[in-house]
């Protein structure tokens, strides 16, 4: 009765030996290899790292960063954000992260420049909110049990001296001295992960969403000033030629240009102008000018007409 | 007995080193699970886990098409101005802070930015005042510019996260772009498309 009573409590002794054993490796070895745990408290890296995940991070340099590393750096406001890199400017040994949660439509907003960044090695979904609860009074109070339970088995070995084992021996004293030993170098252990723990602790980081909203159509065309549609011959007379061209719309005045190529100009008020010169020829075109006050925009040149002032005026 | 006595001898040892094994369970709790980790400078609500909703919104829409702020069925002139109040709104289920990038597209986005004739204006609760090729923001705070729009979609208008923006709600934001009333005369005809991205994100330390 006492055997099967008895078998429980020892396989579930040795299960907790086992994980107790692993956790204990895991920790002193990720300790001594600068591992941090790094606690992601939002989704924005799921589906890979959901809400909860418990990632591992260790220390490299700017220099030794690729695109696709996940890392956690932190902000200007001195939050800590654990995203993807998607893309790296290097200038000397510092560089320069564009990040990204894989949940997220858009990059971080924010760029960060870092010498060095703590870079995900791995993780495990969802241990976080296992090491959340842990925490909580209720998850400290199950742990506090536990812990005084094995306290409790390390005492008093097997739960006392067998019945028949007659009156107790120096072999049997000897093993109740190292039992002291290994208590108290346990507590002192204990001690020391409190008070280091802290101290090796990376705190929470957050791992914001983002969503980004585009706003489209804003298409901002600058106007023209329109060329005359007609420029004209008009009356012809003796030692004269007269021009005549069709408004355009705004139009504060316009430049006629004459003589040989066009070469030179008159700035006429309204759509004609009587050219009264000595015997001359050349070619003439008007302009459009709109005045804005601090500039004035010209159309382009209307069509040309080529003139001979002469005592028998031409203009074709 | 003297059988009896060794088995027990070789049991205690092992029960013994088991039960110290087992507290080790304590350690990583102890090293990653320590008060301090929640009292860190990140503002973190216990330990309650959250996955809430982000959705950022502009005049209730995901991507939004502007209607009055741009300038080309009546082509802008030196000195001409358009508005358009723009809505953001926080339509997920936790509080949002929100950043904005933008810039020129298109054919003559490089003359327009040399050129720096194309100001953005950004005024908080602002209104319109006039309308078509003539209308501008008025009241509210101006929040941004007037700043020449440049030809990098990127550029930061809104740099540092504004809000935060509780949940359903919203800040009304006029946008007034203004082409500069000594715009030189080689800009005739020259047309790019602003776009901007407004970015909600739920940090909102």
């Amino acid at each position: 009765m006492r055997a099967v009573v008895g078998r429980l409590p020892d396989r579930l002794l040795t299960a907790v030996a086992v994980l107790g054993g692993l956790a204990l490796l895991a920790t002193v070895v990720g300790f001594a290899a600068g591992v941090r745990p790094v606690y992601l408290r939002s989704g924005s890296m799921g589906p890979t790292m959901p809400t909860g995940t418990l990632a591992f991070a260790t220390e490299v340099s700017a220099a030794e960063l690729e695109v696709g590393d996940v890392v956690c750096v932190r902000t200007g406001t001195g939050l800590r954000v654990t995203h993807r890199v998607v893309a790296i400017e290097v200038f000397g040994g510092e560089a320069v992260l564009t990040l990204k949660g894989d949940a997220n439509a858009t990059p971080d907003a924010e760029t960060y420049r870092v010498s060095a960044a703590y870079r995900v090695v791995g993780h495990v979904p969802f241990l976080g909110r296992l090491v959340a609860a842990a925490v909580r009074p209720w998850g400290m109070a199950v742990l506090g049990g536990v812990a005084v339970g094995l306290l409790l088995v390390l005492g008093r070995g097997d739960g006392g001296r067998p019945p028949g084992a007659g009156p107790p021996t120096r072999r049997h004293r000897r093993p109740s001295g190292r039992h002291r030993a290994v208590v108290a170098s346990g507590v002192a252990t204990g001690v020391a992960l409190a008070v280091l723990g802290p101290g090796q602790v990376t705190g929470a980081w957050a791992a914001p969403w983002t969503d980004g909203v585009a706003v489209t159509g804003t298409t901002l065309t600058a106007g023209t000033v329109a060329t005359p549609a007609t420029f004209s011959c008009g009356a012809l007379g003796l030692l004269s030629v007269q021009f005549t061209w069709s408004a355009v719309a705004g139009a504060t005045n316009y430049t006629l240009h004459y003589g040989s190529g066009g070469s030179q100009t008159s700035t006429v008020a309204g759509t004609s102008a009587t050219l009264t010169t000595a015997i001359t020829g050349g070619t003439a075109w008007v302009v459009a000018n709109r005045s804005f006050g601090g500039v004035t925009w010209s159309s382009g040149a209307s069509n040309t007409r080529s003139y001979t002032v002469a005592v028998v005026s031409l203009c074709s | 007995m003297a059988e009896h006595r060794r088995q027990h001898r070789r049991r205690r040892p092992r029960r013994r080193l088991r039960a110290a094994l087992g507290l080790g369970v304590l350690a990583p709790v102890l090293a990653v699970g320590s008060f301090a980790f929640w009292t860190d400078d990140v503002t973190v609500s216990g330990t309650t886990f959250t996955a809430g909703v982000l959705d950022l919104q502009v005049n209730a829409s995901d991507a939004y098409v502007t209607s009055t702020l741009g300038m080309s069925g009546t082509p802008m002139l030196p000195g001409n101005t358009s508005a358009e109040v723009l809505t953001v709104k926080n339509n997920g289920t936790v509080p949002l802070k929100y950043t904005l990038t933008g810039g020129l597209g298109g054919a003559d986005a490089a003359t327009f930015n040399t050129a720096a004739v194309l100001r953005l204006t950004i005024v908080a609760g602002g209104t319109i005042s006039g309308s078509g090729n003539a209308a501008t923001c008025t009241g509210g705070s101006t929040i941004y510019g007037p700043t020449a729009l440049t030809d990098v979609a990127s550029t930061a208008i809104i740099g540092t996260r504004r809000g935060p923006i509780a949940v359903a709600g919203t800040e009304a934001l006029c946008f007034q772009i203004s082409f500069d009333a000594a715009a030189a005369n080689s800009l005739q005809g020259k047309t790019a498309t602003a776009t901007f991205t407004a970015t909600g994100t739920s940090d909102v330390s």
